[in-house]
């Protein structure tokens, strides 16, 4: 059996050259002396990111924006204190988490279930047709949030194992066994489709 | 039996990497364990060709349209209100500058004194809210049928260490520690003993667990 890997990025430190790690870095040094146009620049950067983040943990909009906007105002206020010490979007990342999680405290969100944002999202998308992405969506949205979040993360986002860990403020053992039971869930939920197929 | 725990072992630690090499973000040398471990593990390079497969599905779901102009605007009003210094009230004539050190420093202690007074009486009530320990062995007695996990903690291992890997497994304590330190476990969700032996042997490879495994006689309470 042939097995294609991908082989790890070189190198693989978070001022890594010519990537957009080394661009955000620019960006953020010039945000810190508060020049608006950089931040525009990054706020449009990130703006997609954590939508499509954001909306794995919840399909309001008005939580959405709100975390997203709460996310980058706290960039604006702390770039300067930003040291390098992990990727950019590690450190936005883990602010747009723990930002998404006070929200959702707040707006007391516990199921995203008939949401008719997410109904006309869904109405959008699935133009195809594509029983398999619904099925998907429907088993991701079962999962808990952390499980999701950890899903989302390694796959859309595509994070190593540790800067999730830094993402999430938790063990890297946590991550992995997060993880472990998502996988076992989505594998339990997908069955019946794959099954058909 | 030493061969046979070795390859049980790196067989978990494979399957546990497979979504990070799926996504290309392994270092080298995890890489190759995984290469290696495959050549040998059908149902790792399967799980793996999932995994491939769930990663590029996830990657072409469609963006969720979100306006960011609009957003951006509006944060940037925020950014600019919260800029804004107070506007100040034309004194009519300053005080003396020895007058206006002596204000200050009243000021500062007045706000000083507020904020102690805040921060014990919040104190207090927090004191008086806690309770002064929480057990981690809190269900009810019940009688349980069945396979059950038993597990043995590391001797260094916290008590906020055990609780937070209680949680992670979404598990409790119903019984224990023996003499020999070893706990019972429920899991909060029902399992069937296959899924009950994955999850115990995942337990197993965690650092502050020494021993787990499931046992076929239930646990009378």
């Amino acid at each position: 059996m042939t097995i294609s890997v991908l082989r790890p990025k070189e190198p693989q430190s978070a001022a890594d050259s010519g990537t957009s790690n080394e661009r955000e870095l620019r960006l953020l040094a010039r945000v810190a002396q508060q020049d608006r146009e950089a931040f525009r620049e990054l706020y449009f950067i990130y703006h997609r990111r954590l939508s499509r983040f954001i909306t794995r943990l919840t399909t309001r909009h008005d939580v959405i924006e709100e975390v997203i906007n709460d996310t980058l105002w706290t960039v604006w206020k702390k770039a300067g204190d930003f040291r390098a010490a992990s990727q950019v979007s590690t450190w936005v990342l883990g602010i747009a988490y723990r930002q998404a999680l006070t929200s959702l405290r707040r707006a007391n969100v516990h199921v995203l279930l008939d949401d008719p944002a997410r109904d006309h999202l869904a109405a959008e998308d699935v133009q195809a047709t594509d029983e398999l992405r619904e099925w998907l969506d429907e088993a991701l949205e079962q999962l808990p949030l952390e499980q999701r979040t950890v899903i989302e993360l390694t796959y859309y986002l595509g994070h190593s194992c540790e800067e999730i860990a830094a993402i999430m403020g938790c063990p890297v053992n946590t991550v992995k066994t997060r993880m472990f039971y998502a996988r076992r869930k989505l594998k339990a939920t997908l069955a019946p489709q794959t099954d058909r197929e | 039996m030493d061969i046979f725990h070795s390859t049980r072992t790196m067989h978990r630690e494979v399957w546990d990497l497979l979504p990070w090499l799926a996504n290309g973000t392994l270092d080298e040398a995890q890489v190759r364990r995984c290469e290696v471990h495959m050549q040998k593990c059908s149902d790792c390079a399967r799980e793996f060709e999932a995994q491939q497969a769930l990663q590029q599905e996830l990657q072409a779901a469609p963006a969720v349209s979100h306006t960011p102009h609009a957003s951006f605007r509006k944060l940037m009003a925020q950014i600019e209100a919260d800029e804004v210094p107070a506007p100040t009230v034309e004194a009519i004539a300053a005080p003396p500058r020895r007058v206006r050190w002596l204000a200050a420093a009243v000021i500062v202690q007045t706000v000083g004194l507020i904020s102690l007074a805040s921060f014990m009486t919040w104190k207090l009530h927090e004191i008086r809210e806690q309770p002064r320990y929480t057990t981690l062995s809190s269900a009810p007695a019940t009688l349980v049928r069945g396979p059950v996990p038993r597990v043995v903690f590391d001797n260094s291992v916290s008590v906020a260490e055990v609780a937070g890997l209680l949680h992670t497994y979404d598990a409790q304590i119903i019984a224990g520690p023996t003499e020999a330190g070893v706990y019972t476990l429920l899991f909060a969700q029902q399992q069937d003993e296959r899924s009950l032996s994955e999850s115990v042997a995942h337990m197993r490879d965690n650092p502050h667990v020494r021993f787990a495994e499931v046992t076929s006689v239930g646990a009378p309470q």
